[in-house]
């Protein structure tokens, strides 16, 4: 008989098994020590398939509310709303012309929670589209995209892409007045696009027109495969974080309990330099009492629970407010979609409303030009702006934040006036109807608005010395350009695209 | 810090999802059902029924009607619709008026005939009064008629004299189809007004509308004077009285775009405008003719061929007329004799037993 | 530090009540409440149109409803409970022609793979003053339903 490593034969290894089952079971799926020691707080970051993402010590400027606003997590909390809601709704929801009304109806009336579904679903889209939106201003003006961190920005500009095109895909399910216009509108913008523009609307409805194919295909990019590609770029995007060494942060003072520093050396270099690319991992920390209490090296703090807890408060009180705000407010559904009966205005959805808007003064320019430029302009900032100075201040420096102010005010009085002169005139159009229509293309809100922000940006920058700078001011610029425009285009216009204050009353009820 | 916000954001999420839930499980039509059953209890001695009312849970109840492509919910709040003993309750507890029975609402649900949201199970949803987005709230007093005019295409409509005024007023009186066109009829100097009834509300000019802005409204203000609803209408004022107007309404909003399958259709049969007295004529035949012989009337009569009491429900004008021309032609293997009726008397007979309860 | 504490109970306490209550809406959400299928509840005529001592056969609904004489209607299921067959009318009772399965009048199975009786239904009258066979409700063999 062959005793164990304990010494026991069959019926004893037995019984001592049986008796420890359940703690070994739980020590092998609970791989981490309690965490009310720094080792095992550090081993659960590392253990848990979910908590690996979070590096295990952040540094405490990262955990400042006011540094970064939240805004990355709560897109994020947003998108994870968006899949689950959006998956329990793909339980009733048919992407059929003559059912998918129906069954919004269904939502409203039948379905238990059914209706809340529906409203935290749009609502968190919507949320999402501005919170992509925002935390993309913010990384701008806190200069976290400079070096190392360049290709995150790009990947960041991605999933704003990704975004965008979720919001829109989803947009046409509904399959009411509001839906099927939007979307007809949206993809008549899409065909300005030269040489492949009419090529890829044809590809994107399955057909000249939106209809069934249209809807089958919009419902699996939106369920399918703009989901999986999102989490995919997404993943690519938090990695990126971490092999850039974590969120940045503004270099400040070093704290009082900081180390000494060594003396230099004749050459005069700092022999420990701060080195922003460390990653903070396990190998950092060391066994037995740590020389300061709830202080890591640098300023440091252990991200279980500093990090993990601030997470989870925040994605409390994302779900909250939107749980409170669909509960209140009912997401829109007009009448079913009918391809005889224009809606007037036919308004895309409020993200491109702003686009919507240049293309009244453009197609080319406002539908084509400017947007192809704009993506192609955020995604080159990083390699254009390459100083690590300011990194972690927001609007750079004082000077910048007056240059911002500045350029946020002027802006609004140019989109402002060049509005006011294209109503009142109807633009080289209206003045000139014999105008060539490259001439119209040159001269217009849209391409002015666009020479004003390159003015703009040459000028501040000849002024200030600044690259920095005058970034900061044709960014607020584009970003205050592009609010404007939008509010314009949602509250202000009318039954075919005329001007209507917002206490004027439209002429069809 | 952290903690008071975090315990205060997770109470707050508690409390939302309370609520959530009581919003969830808080339903209008649960009210009126155990109103509807607490009420059954009452008026009824039948040991049977009363078992069956215990055993009733709340629920959803619909009419599913695949020729009309739509689901009617109505029922889930107007309980009572089928029972006679509710005929005094104030709805939704109402009993239904008679002619359900010869639109039984299987077959034709609720919202063919009223009009309003039928996927709806809210009072406010189902379009009792006016509803945002929702364009054919429930049809009120006479434009009730205007319903029937998507099946009873015939001149003259039972039970919808203002319809059938409008229908005779269209062709003889104001002679509109000189310019207009119904399904392909008339003239084209005019919109075509085959569908006109469903045209979407923002595709009238209500800009010099005096009155409300709904399109009964338009049409009624219309009709009154063209031009000054319509500046550059060439339609002429044929001087409409108020109760013309009224009755051409309701025709032009019976000109529907839905889909209405064919085995509901009533065309023009051979019933004529004329023979529209009911049945004094027609009862005297049926006694002549003792057709109580072989048929049982209201419990009465006999088995040889089937009871009469509710035929309207399951036969038309045109197989009643045909079949009482010529019975074993339309029913091959019957034991009902030919009468050699005229075609005066068989429409008389066919009048007297649709009108039957 | 105990108020920390409590807090942090509070705060836990109320965020995992939280996500079992939103597991419990999850699953009264997939409940289905209206079912787009048709009724299983028959309105299949008026008393008169079955006469006493009648058998008849509603292929629609997938019925044999009976009028029996001073005891009232009953109504028995005409799928064959093997698998789903519709059975035939025989002098003894019913035969379905897929595996060859009898049932004598009453539905009880007589040979053949069936391992259970033809079901009988709920039999009422509706306020319409029409029959209701109500394929959902099983009742015992032999109950008849009187007018």
């Amino acid at each position: 008989m062959k005793a164990n490593r304990h010494g026991e034969g069959m019926l004893g290894g037995f019984r001592r098994n049986a008796r420890l089952l359940f703690r070994n079971l739980l020590d092998s799926v609970v791989r981490h020590g309690p965490v009310d020691t720094d080792q095992g707080r550090a081993e659960i970051m590392n253990q848990n398939f979910f908590l690996h993402i979070f590096p295990v010590s952040v540094h405490k400027n990262t955990l400042r509310f006011g540094y970064t606003l939240g805004l990355g997590v709560i897109a994020f909390v947003l998108f994870l709303i968006l899949v689950v809601g959006g998956i329990v709704l793909m339980f009733y929801y048919v992407p059929a012309t003559d059912q998918a009304y129906q069954r919004m109806k269904d939502l409203e009336f039948v379905v238990s929670n059914g209706n809340l579904l529906r409203n935290i679903h749009r609502w968190a889209a919507h949320g999402m589209v501005a919170a992509v939106f925002l935390h993309m201003c913010r990384v701008f003006y806190t200069g976290s995209f400079r070096p190392p961190r360049e290709f995150n920005w790009v990947v960041g500009v991605v999933l704003f892409f990704l975004t965008l095109l979720l919001s829109f895909t989803g947009y046409l399910l509904p399959w009411d007045q509001l839906a099927f216009w939007a979307i007809t509108v949206g993809t008549n913008i899409m065909s300005y696009f030269p040489f492949v523009g009419k090529e890829m609307r044809y590809l994107l409805l399955g057909g000249n027109e939106v209809g069934q194919e249209a809807l089958i295909r919009f419902y699996v990019l939106h369920v399918a495969i703009l989901p999986v590609l999102l989490l995919a770029v997404l993943g690519v995007h938090f990695w990126r974080i971490r092999k850039d060494g974590g969120l940045s942060r503004p270099e400040e003072d070093a704290s009082p309990s900081a180390p000494v520093p060594l003396p230099a050396a004749e050459s005069g270099a700092e022999v420990f330099p701060p080195d922003t690319r460390k990653t903070y991992g396990l190998m950092e920390l060391v066994r037995g009492r740590t020389p300061m209490v709830d202080r890591g090296p640098e300023d440091t703090l252990m991200a279980w629970p500093h990090l993990v807890f601030r997470l989870l408060t925040l994605s409390i009180l994302t779900l909250t407010a939107f749980m409170i705000l669909s509960l209140l407010v009912g997401a829109p559904l007009k009448d079913i979609a009918n391809p005889q009966f224009p809606e007037n205005p036919a308004k895309a959805p409020w993200y491109f409303l702003a686009l919507q808007e240049l293309v009244s003064y453009s197609a080319f320019v406002g539908g084509v030009f400017i947007p192809f430029l704009t993506l192609v302009a955020l995604m080159v900032i990083p390699y254009i702006d390459r100083e690590s100075t300011g990194t972690g201040v927001w609007f750079h420096s004082p000077r910048g934040r007056r240059i911002a102010w500045l350029a946020g005010l002027s802006t609004t009085a140019v989109v402002s006036l060049l509005l006011f002169l294209q109503i009142r005139t109807g633009g080289m159009r209206g003045l000139y109807p014999d105008a060539p229509q490259w001439l119209v293309d040159v001269i217009n809100p849209a391409s002015l608005l666009l020479l004003y922000l390159i003015v703009f940006f040459f000028v501040t920058g000849y002024v200030t010395d600044s690259l920095r700078e005058a970034s900061v001011g044709l960014f607020t610029g584009f970003v205050t350009a592009l609010t404007t425009l939008t509010i314009v285009g949602v509250y202000l216009r009318g039954p075919n695209w005329e001007f209507f204050w917002f206490w004027q009353s439209w002429p069809v009820p | 810090m952290v903690h008071r916000i975090f315990a205060a954001g997770s109470l707050l999420l508690l409390f939302t999802a309370a609520w959530a839930a009581w919003w969830d499980y808080d339903r209008e039509w649960k009210r009126y059902q155990g109103r509807y059953h607490s009420l059954l209890r009452e008026k009824t001695k039948d040991e049977k029924v009363r078992q069956e009312i215990e055993r009733a849970r709340p629920e959803i109840k619909q009419i599913v009607l695949r020729s009309f492509a739509r689901v009617d919910r109505c029922v889930t709040c107007h309980l009572a619709y089928d029972n006679p003993a509710f005929a005094d309750e104030p709805e939704p507890l109402r009993t239904h008026p008679g002619i359900l029975r010869h639109h039984p609402a299987e077959k034709f649900g609720c919202t063919v005939c009223h009009s309003g949201q039928g996927e709806a199970t809210t009072y406010k949803g189902a379009a009792h009064q006016e509803l945002e987005f929702w364009e054919r709230p429930m049809w009120k007093d006479e434009y009730l008629q205007s319903a029937c005019g998507k099946c009873h295409k015939e001149a003259s409509v039972p039970g919808a004299p203002t319809l059938s005024a409008a229908r005779v007023l269209y062709r003889e009186e104001f002679a509109c189809d000189v310019c207009h066109k119904i399904e392909g009829e008339g003239g084209s100097d005019g919109p075509d007004l085959t569908y006109v009834g469903s045209k979407p509300l923002h595709a009238f000019d209500f800009t010099y509308v005096k009155g409300e802005r709904t399109r009964p409204r338009w049409f009624f203000e219309h009709f009154k004077d063209p031009q000054a609803v319509l500046p550059f209408s060439e339609m002429p004022n044929v001087d409409m009285s108020d109760e013309q107007a009224q009755a051409m309404t309701v025709l032009m909003l019976s000109l529907t775009s839905e889909k209405v399958p064919p085995e509901y259709l009533v065309r023009e049969s051979t019933l004529r405008p004329e023979l529209a007295a009911v049945g004094v004529e027609g009862h005297s035949l049926f006694e002549e003719k003792r057709c109580v012989l072989c048929h049982s009337l209201r419990g009465r009569g006999g088995t040889l061929g089937p009871d009469l009491t509710h035929v309207a429900s399951r036969r038309n004008a045109d197989w009643l007329f045909q079949h009482f021309k010529n019975p074993r032609q339309v029913v091959p293997g019957s034991r009902m004799p030919d009468f050699h009726l005229s075609d005066a008397e068989a429409n008389e007979l066919t009048r007297y037993v649709l009108s039957l309860q | 530090m105990r108020r920390r504490h409590f807090l942090s109970q509070v705060g836990w306490g109320s965020f995992w009540t939280t996500v079992a209550a939103m597991f419990a809406g999850l699953a009264r959400t997939l409940y289905p409440n209206a079912l787009y299928e048709p009724s299983r509840r028959y309105k299949i005529g008026f008393p008169s149109d079955f006469p006493a001592g009648s058998v008849t056969a509603r292929p629609e609904e997938r019925l044999f409803v009976y009028n029996n004489p001073g005891e009232g209607i009953h109504a028995i299921s005409a799928v064959c409970t093997h698998l789903g067959c519709v059975v035939n009318r025989t002098n003894e009772g019913f035969f379905c022609p897929c595996h060859g399965s009898r049932f004598d009048a009453s539905g009880r199975v007589k040979a053949g793979p069936a391992p259970r009786p033809l079901s009988w239904y709920r039999v009422s009258l509706a306020f319409d003053g029409q029959l209701v066979v109500d394929a959902n409700e099983e009742v015992k063999p032999g109950t008849k339903f009187r007018l």
